[in-house]
């Protein structure tokens, strides 16, 4: 029975994802938060290093950079995975079958982290082509694996997030701004030793910051472990999506009571 | 024991009016709606535009809370128990809005198989079949944004049978159809009857709730006016007779000396393309034809015809006594 149950959850999420995926490659949207936004986030990030005479710090640029891209691009992409809901009238839909909401847009918010993973390929190739940085990665299998955990992270990180859509249809306001704290306390668009120390915490809340710590490693090692950034990762990563879950069922409650989920 | 029943429901949804001094509004969308539907009833659920079909739909089918009252459904209650319900429960809007349009109409039913967590090699047999069911086996791997919009309607009806489910919400299933879509899925709803299936019908289309459903109720601004069958509905107007006028410019203040006449019971006024079809009900044989003309002198009159009453004509008077009275 157990068994049975846990296929049928994978086939959800795996027929989530691509579903997800047939959307996100017909989708001007995505393709713009996706191949655009990354190219112009890195030419403002590499340009502010270049005229402040730090040109070393291109690589971290490029590292930061790509993770504010995938971040980004989770993130609205995933709040517009109910917007879609909403506009197709399938939200209240699916909210009636006996399958949690959650579990459907895990497999969706998977799909756009993965297809986000495009924006670093992207920075990269800004950096290279615009900059011509000298950028190379000393050890790619660290790198992939550190990218694939982060991935993994942000769109645990996302669902809380897009959890607000649910409750109403005005949550891009909110998501806009509260999208900035989240990489500069992360210590994406600007080095973490230069934030005050009172910020260290909240930093070491938020798996970016240690995503962006491995990746830059996996790209020049410094001989620094990388074992507890990595467990930092994992064990946020279960904290956000227990809070994710949690979550989901209370605005869900919420949103049934409020009466709000067909409205677009 | 009833399959549905529902005790003193009510629903109030807020709303908020203005920009700078917001102020919060209640909308009454239900006040005290009490419903008992047998197993294997095919029941009607009439009413106005705004007359909270769509929210008792919702709230049974687990996807509206209630404000106060009781739902429950196969013993049930909606609200503690919706997670026990929903596996048994189908629900179908009106209109093209509920299916994944980047999709083709095999991949629609195959996600939503899989959400109700249907057995792979059930699903890998059912599908084809409701996509014969529904005749659209021949269209079922394009992307539906291609499909028109009865092809959509009928596909819902797949969806919501892909699980098997014991009970069906049905709301306006037809709406926007033409005529002969909407003949075709009338007579894929009776199929489902036929089968065994309890299906709530919401619908304004009186024909359609007459010719398919075994009870109705009629609902106006949340209440329930009465619940019976299409027949003895009809029954309560069999001494009326439907005298309708079409002209062209009727003022308001003449319908109002229509509807003052002592012996008329109710008057609908309906606007067609470029005139107005007054239907006026009246006890059989009273011979007021002329009297309705002489209250209308001056307006030009293009025909007039009288005739048996309907259960539209039922549900009329239900809901004009209802205004009336308001």
């Amino acid at each position: 029975m157990k068994d049975r149950n846990l296929r049928a959850l994978l086939r959800i999420l795996w027929n989530s994802f691509i579903i997800q995926v047939k959307g996100v490659a017909i989708s001007d949207y995505y393709i713009a938060t996706i191949l655009l936004q990354p190219v112009i986030f890195t030419i403002i990030s590499i340009g502010t290093y270049i005229v402040g005479k730090r040109p070393d710090l291109g690589l971290f640029a490029i590292t930061g950079t790509g993770l504010i891209s995938i971040w980004n691009g989770n993130l609205f992409t995933s709040s517009e995975i109910i917007r879609d809901e909403r506009r197709s009238g399938t939200l209240s839909l699916i909210l009636a079958t006996p399958t949690p909401l959650i579990v459907i847009l895990l497999g969706k918010s998977f799909a756009n982290a993965l297809a986000s993973v495009v924006a670093m390929g992207m920075t990269f190739l800004t950096g290279i082509v615009a900059f011509q940085l000298p950028i190379g990665i000393a050890d790619p299998v660290g790198f992939i694996a550190g990218l694939a955990l982060i991935v993994l992270s942000i769109t645990c990180l996302g669902l809380i997030f897009g959890s607000l859509f649910i409750l109403t249809r005005n949550a891009g306001e909110f998501v806009s701004v509260a999208n900035f704290p989240v990489y500069i306390l992360s210590g994406l668009s600007i080095p973490l030793t230069i934030l005050p120390l009172w910020t260290r915490p909240l930093s070491e809340l938020l798996t970016p910051t240690w995503g962006n710590l491995i990746l830059n490693e996996a790209a020049a090692p410094s001989g620094a472990s990388m074992l507890p950034n990595y467990l930092w990762v994992l064990g946020l990563s279960l904290v956000y999506l227990v809070i994710a879950w949690v979550l989901y069922r209370r605005i869900e409650y919420l949103a049934l009571k409020a009466g709000t989920l067909e409205q677009f | 024991m009833s399959i549905i029943c529902t005790e003193n429901l009510h629903r109030v949804y807020q709303t908020t009016t203005g920009v700078i001094r917001r102020k919060r509004k209640d909308i009454v969308a239900l006040d005290g709606v009490d419903l008992a539907i047998e197993q294997g009833e095919l029941f009607g659920l009439l009413g106005p535009n705004g007359a909270g079909k769509t929210t008792v739909t919702r709230i049974l089918a687990t996807v509206l809370l209630p404000t106060s009252g009781t739902a429950q459904i196969f013993g049930l209650d909606v609200v503690k128990d919706a997670r026990r319900i929903r596996p048994r429960i189908g629900l179908v809007f009106g209109g093209e809005r509920g299916l994944y349009w980047r999709l083709s109409g095999r991949d629609n039913l195959q996600y939503f198989a899989d959400l109700y967590k249907v057995d792979p090699a059930i699903a890998k047999k059912r599908i084809p079949e409701l996509l014969e069911l529904v005749g659209l086996a021949d269209r079922a791997n394009e992307r539906i944004e291609g499909y028109s919009r009865g092809m959509k309607q009928r596909l819902h009806i797949a969806r919501v049978l892909i699980h098997d489910p014991e009970l069906l919400f049905l709301d306006e299933p037809t709406i926007g159809l033409d005529p002969l879509a909407a003949r075709e899925l009338r007579e894929v709803i009776r199929g489902l009857h036929q089968s065994g299936k309890t299906i709530l019908l919401t619908s304004h289309y009186m024909f359609e709730v007459d010719s398919l459903c075994n009870r109705v109720s009629v609902l106006n601004k949340g209440k329930i006016l009465v619940t019976d069958t299409p027949s003895a509905l009809k029954q309560a107007v069999a001494n009326l007779e439907v005298v309708e006028i079409e002209c062209f410019g009727i003022p308001e203040a003449l319908v109002a000396r229509l509807r003052a006449h002592p012996a008329v019971e109710s008057v609908n006024v309906e606007q067609l393309d470029q005139s107005q079809l007054v239907q006026i009900q009246a006890p059989a044989g009273a011979e007021l034809v002329q009297a309705f003309l002489g209250i209308l002198e001056g307006v030009q009159v293009r025909k007039v015809v009288t005739r048996q009453p309907t259960l539209e004509d039922a549900y009329i008077k239900l809901v004009g006594k209802e205004s009336k009275q308001a």
